[in-house]
């Protein structure tokens, strides 16, 4: 029998009004995990922004807001650049009132050998993953110290951050960056009442993992729940209320923690050793055409 | 810069792409129609025979029945089917309100030169026999952007032919592939990651075989360009056929005809429908679909 499934999406996890008279932003809110995130923080009772660099990703993320019975507002805005940061800050508050609550969910990937990683590719991810996840948080802080008002984080992961990830280097060390920032911050921050947490999700299917599942692409590769512990995927609203709940006052004494919302996945070892594949040979397994499959 | 996920695309690709090409063309056939990927779903695709060809027509909610792209697919003339660029064909007519019509022309090695022309042409005269030449604009990507202007260029004098020509990093010289003609050397590497000197010379053999490269019919860039419709071209600068697209424009414009050319930084061959999900993509619909409209006339899709 596998893990049992959660009650179902639209239940009530946190009391209706948990957040009202909040605001919280999504990074990369407009798809996939990240559109999950806003919907229950806007069934929570949050106003949600969305920030994307993608006009139609923004739409959708703004319209599954709204068809939460939420609040919701966009903001144009490359993470990388502080800058931008800074203006989406701008013009959410402008819209919604005060953000003081967090999801640094923006982030890239693509498979790919160590050794044949560009330079463009490996800065492209880190600059993310990493720097997004500082500036966004950065910002927050600021603000939230200049009114005097405390704050919540969350940092989205992957348990890469804590075991490596063969076949994703940059990925995988971005993100364990992040899990150590989000220990500083917490520490630095408390006094603040700004709090600082992560979650590092394991394998949750959305509908443009589904829109990728193309010859070429591997993401998606592996999507079976007999080859997860839990015997099932992760269903998305369960990450929603996971971060949720780590931004609600329920939440108070907690941070710097990260929270694995995976159903063990990450913690599997084999008491009998599986044959070892390199990751060349796991990739170009991956990315043969299907032709020769 | 480009996009995160052009950059994430082109890393990918560099890795999956010469596994599919070095495979038999059977299997290059089968791998592009695996790649098409899904087509939204409130977009129709009907289909239909053209001028005695296969055809999908392919029509997204709001476009227009009488303003007709037909659009001549890529694949260096050996490969590539209606049903591989099916997303292309979705997203042009939602970007330009215009059914678009995407003919399933004869190829090589099967049918070797000049089969392709003789069944573009054929559908071009089609279409605009039906809803006139007015309405009409030929589009094409890569060896289907070539063959577009190969057409267009070679429509006869005296007949009112269509009102737009639109292409997408088009092979338009197969006599010298991936020169620049700016007077600079072989600009060699530039970071193209899905096509290879070795696969377009062995597709422009298969496709031409003795016959010679410079035939305008193969290699517009050689053609009498004056009489072209507006052109529209757009093309990535991480491109080996940076140069055909650069060399066509120039030719269109030294003949006198109206010619625009758009580089977009870092993208790579085909990148609109490779890598659909980047904004440089949006973008090159965007663009397409302004152009298209302002010649066509059709109606903005709301």
């Amino acid at each position: 029998m596998p893990l049992p499934e959660p009650p179902p999406a639209g239940a009530p996890m946190l009391p209706a009004a948990t957040f009202a008279g909040s605001a919280v932003m999504v990074t990369g809110g407009g798809t996939g995990l990240g559109r999950a995130i806003a919907v229950e923080f806007a069934r929570a009772g949050a106003a949600v922004g969305i920030v994307s660099r993608s006009a139609e990703h923004r739409r959708t993320g703004v319209e599954a807001v709204r068809a939460a019975g939420g609040n919701a507002a966009e903001a144009e805005a490359d993470v990388r650049d502080a800058a931008q940061v800074a203006d989406a800050f701008d013009a959410l508050e402008s819209a919604l009132g005060p953000v003081r609550l967090l999801v640094n969910n923006a982030a890239a990937n693509f498979p790919v050998a160590a050794e044949d990683l560009s330079p463009n590719g490996w800065r492209a991810v880190t600059q993310i993953v990493l720097d997004g996840t500082f500036f966004c948080a950065q910002e927050l802080c600021r603000r939230a110290r200049a009114a005097g008002d405390g704050g919540a984080v969350v940092n989205v992961l992957a348990t890469q951050a804590f075991t490596g990830g063969p076949g994703m280097a940059h990925t995988a060390a971005a993100k364990a960056g992040v899990d150590n920032l989000t220990k500083t911050l917490a520490v630095e921050w408390a006094p603040y009442g700004v709090r600082v947490n992560a979650l590092a999700p394991g394998l949750f299917v959305h509908d443009e993992m589904r829109a990728e599942l193309t010859a070429l692409r591997t993401e998606g590769a592996g999507v079976d729940a007999r080859r997860q512990p839990a015997g099932r995927l992760g269903r998305l609203h369960e990450l929603g209320w996971a971060a949720t709940w780590l931004c609600s006052p329920y939440a108070a004494f907690v941070t710097g923690h990260t929270l694995v919302v995976d159903g063990g996945n990450w913690l599997r070892r084999h008491f009998v050793m599986p044959e070892f594949v390199p990751v060349r040979e796991q990739i170009a397994e991956a990315l043969r055409p299907p032709a020769e499959r | 810069m480009p996009s995160p996920e052009m950059t994430a695309a082109a890393e990918v690709l560099a890795q999956a792409i010469p596994a599919v090409l070095a495979a038999p063309v059977a299997d290059q056939r089968a791998t592009w129609e695996a790649l098409a990927g899904p087509v939204p779903g409130d977009v129709s695709v009907t289909a239909t025979d053209v001028a005695g060809l296969p055809a999908e027509v392919v029509r997204a909610p709001g476009a227009a029945e009488d303003a007709v792209v037909v659009h001549l697919h890529g694949g260096g003339y050996v490969i590539g089917s209606p049903r591989s660029h099916r997303l292309l064909a979705a997203r042009l007519s939602a970007a330009s309100g215009a059914t678009v019509v995407v003919p399933e022309y004869r190829l090589a090695p099967e049918d070797p030169f000049p089969a392709a022309v003789e069944d573009a042409r054929a559908v071009v005269e089609a279409v605009v026999a039906e809803v006139g030449p007015a309405r009409v604009a030929v589009s094409g990507d890569s060896a289907g952007g070539g063959l577009a202007v190969a057409v267009l260029a070679a429509w006869p004098a005296g007949r009112s032919g269509p009102a737009a020509a639109l292409c997408f990093s088009p092979w338009a010289d197969l006599s010298a592939t991936g020169v620049l003609g700016d007077g600079g050397a072989d600009p060699g590497e530039r970071g193209e990651v899905v096509l290879s000197r070795e696969w377009l010379a062995a597709c422009a053999r298969s496709y031409l075989g003795a016959h010679d490269a410079a035939d305008p019919l193969a290699s517009p860039v050689h053609a009498r360009l004056g009489g072209l419709p507006p052109l529209l071209v757009q093309v990535g600068t991480t491109e080996l056929l940076l140069g055909d697209a650069r060399r066509l424009v120039a030719a269109a414009r030294a003949a006198g005809a109206e010619a625009e050319l758009v580089e977009v930084a870092g993208a790579v061959h085909l990148w609109m429908l490779l890598v659909p999900e980047a904004p440089e993509s949006a973008s090159a619909y965007e663009r397409a679909g302004a152009f298209l409209r302002a010649r066509l006339g059709a109606a903005a899709v709301p």
